[in-house]
């Protein structure tokens, strides 16, 4: 039996991904528009809730099934997500999504992680396809499955400061329905126990994102030259791909822990690929 | 027949320039979206009338999509069940700021 070779590990991560908490709480400053600009017939391509009284952009996921209950195609919303798609993919969801940078910070503290097996992410596109597209067509805005009615980030960045600001006011404070806040209660401890539980099993934007993983700009490869199939990449991957072989994955959110691995990299469509070196004289 | 190694150039040389293609046509086809929705797309919206004589007709403005985009945001527009959009507020009045 062959013995099993040494994985090419970094010592540590790049700069840049030590950095991402940091690049998150910055992007997070944007969209908790400082200079109250409140560009809300903008649409953003990140999982921020419009109704939070600190939103710079619409949030694209509420524009598409609003405007699916009205009946009316989204030409801005998709156009947005096709742009910033296509030029860095799930990048968004590692890097910019605030709620995701929530989930990120939660999943700090030091309890143990429940693994669900990756094809439970699949379950996003049901959400999608129901929840933002199919009910609001059919049932309108009103019905208890739209998206913005069982969406914890509207209950988190939204509810509990409307909440609260009502309250302080003096206001009667009626606060949020009882599915809002069952959803937000579940959805708090779920982040305990497991890595960003909204977006590997629910969030619709993160599964339009993961589609172009595979034709983005920017894109991950593995160096099939320098994989010595260790599976290293596996025990560091959070959202449990196999990245050898799942790179650029609809789930992947590009967080780029993978990349402690050397085999692995961060590309763009018009860095010169490894694969187009000759080969090598024997 | 091709050497390998030359083979390999060739076939990533495709793969590369399909990636590059494949990105630039997303862009390019969310920006054309983008510019249709912002400067061509509008649809008709029913203003709803703060006090309305029951005869009187409902006005109609034309709303550009950005601005069907902030109507949403604030809860400020539905689907009548004749298929029209209409405002859920009326002019005066202010929308019911969140939609959920």
């Amino acid at each position: 039996m062959a013995a099993m070779a040494e994985p090419r590990i970094r010592p540590k991560p790049s700069r840049f991904v030590r950095g991402r908490l940091w690049i998150q709480a910055a992007f997070l400053l944007v969209w908790l528009d400082p200079l109250a600009l409140r560009l809300h017939n903008i649409c953003g391509s990140v999982y921020h809730c419009y109704a939070c009284p600190l939103a710079l952009f619409a949030c694209p996921v509420g524009v598409l099934a609003n405007f699916s209950a009205l009946h009316v195609v989204p030409f801005i919303a998709i156009g947005t997500l096709l742009v910033v798609g296509g030029v860095v993919g799930g990048f968004v969801c590692g890097w910019a999504c605030p709620f995701g940078f929530l989930q990120d910070l939660v999943a700090k503290v030091p309890v143990p992680k429940v693994r669900l097996p990756s094809w439970t992410g699949y379950f996003r596109y049901a959400v999608l396809g129901g929840l933002v597209i199919v009910v609001p067509y059919f049932f309108g805005e009103g019905h208890p499955l739209f998206i913005c009615r069982v969406c914890p980030a509207g209950a988190v960045e939204a509810g509990v400061p409307n909440l609260v600001r009502e309250a302080a006011a003096g206001g009667s404070a009626a606060g949020m329905s009882a599915l809002k806040w069952t959803i937000l209660v579940l959805f708090a401890l779920a982040m305990f126990v497991k890595f960003r539980p909204w977006c590997s099993l629910f969030c619709p934007l993160g599964a339009i994102f993961g589609v172009f993983n595979r034709f983005s700009a920017v894109f991950l490869r593995v160096s099939p030259k320098k994989c010595v199939q260790c599976g290293a990449c596996r025990k560091m991957c959070p959202m449990n791909l196999a990245p050898e072989k799942q790179l650029n994955d609809l789930l992947c959110i590009r967080c780029m822990e993978c990349t402690r691995c050397e085999a692995i990299e961060v590309k763009t469509a018009f860095s010169r690929s490894e694969r187009a070196d000759p080969a090598p004289a024997e | 027949m091709a050497q390998p190694g030359k083979a390999r150039v060739r076939q990533c040389f495709r793969g590369r320039a399909a990636r590059i293609v494949l990105a630039a046509m997303l862009v390019a086809a969310g920006a054309a979206l983008v510019l249709y929705g912002v400067a061509v797309h509008s649809r008709t919206v029913l203003l709803k009338q703060a006090e309305p004589p029951a005869a009187e007709a409902a006005r109609a403005i034309d709303e550009p999509e950005p601005a069907l985009v902030r109507e949403v945001t604030v809860g400020g527009l539905r689907r009548s069940l004749s298929g029209e959009l209409e405002r859920t507020y009326g002019e005066g009045e202010t929308p019911s700021l969140c939609p959920t």
